[in-house]
């Protein structure tokens, strides 16, 4: 059964026909260390079936090490959110369901767009940030 | 996205109960910033932004 209901799936559709440019999506599970991981996974790759843009990579945590470091991935399930071109450091991290699920595609159209949404002000501040800073938001399912 | 030194994650962090210990996270959403910044709730752009500066280093005039 698909994880993503017929409703849900048109409504995305009609969402993504705005997206700017592609977004590469890459997965990262462990079907026997983490069977959640293989939810998200499917979760991926349903998404980037609704549309074209978006595309869904899928890494093994365990036997894809390269890929782990290279994209810098702490554990799993974990989701990568990357343009096609920038990988702008947006990971989510556990099954995103719920609010967090909105969060996830607010992320695809945010990177699709290469458009914050934030202010001035706030971008030029950012810019001026010169040592590496780590943002984490913990949630919990809603 | 504005800054390649600022990466973000989203973490749902009933799966990492690690997490929740390690960052003391009793309520949610709850930001941790760096290592040594952090709120609870959702904050305002320019509060979440003072973290970000404050994390950095950032002498603000």
């Amino acid at each position: 059964m698909a994880l993503i209901s017929d409703e849900v799936a048109g409504d995305l559709r009609k969402t993504f026909e705005n997206l700017k440019d592609s977004v590469r999506l890459a997965v990262f599970s462990q079907a026997l260390a983490d069977p959640e991981s293989e939810q998200v996974r499917r979760l991926v790759e349903e998404l980037a079936a609704l549309e074209p843009r978006i595309t869904a990579e899928t890494w093994n945590f365990v036997l894809d090490t390269e890929k782990v470091e290279a994209l810098k991935i702490a554990r799993i399930p974990a989701i990568a959110i990357m343009g096609a071109a920038k990988d702008y450091g947006i990971r989510m991290y556990g099954l995103p369901s719920g609010y967090e699920f909105g969060s996830l595609i607010e992320a695809i159209i945010d990177v699709s767009s290469g458009d914050s949404g934030l202010s001035a002000p706030t971008r030029e501040a950012l810019a001026n940030v010169q040592k590496p800073v780590h943002v984490q938001v913990f949630s919990t399912p809603t | 996205m504005e800054s390649d030194n600022v990466t973000a994650d989203g973490i749902e962090v009933t799966g990492f109960p690690d997490l929740a210990q390690r960052y003391r996270v009793s309520s949610v959403p709850k930001t941790v910033v760096g290592e040594t910044q952090e709120f609870v709730g959702a904050g305002p752009e320019s509060m979440l932004l003072k973290h970000v500066q404050d994390a950095a280093g950032v002498v603000i005039p």
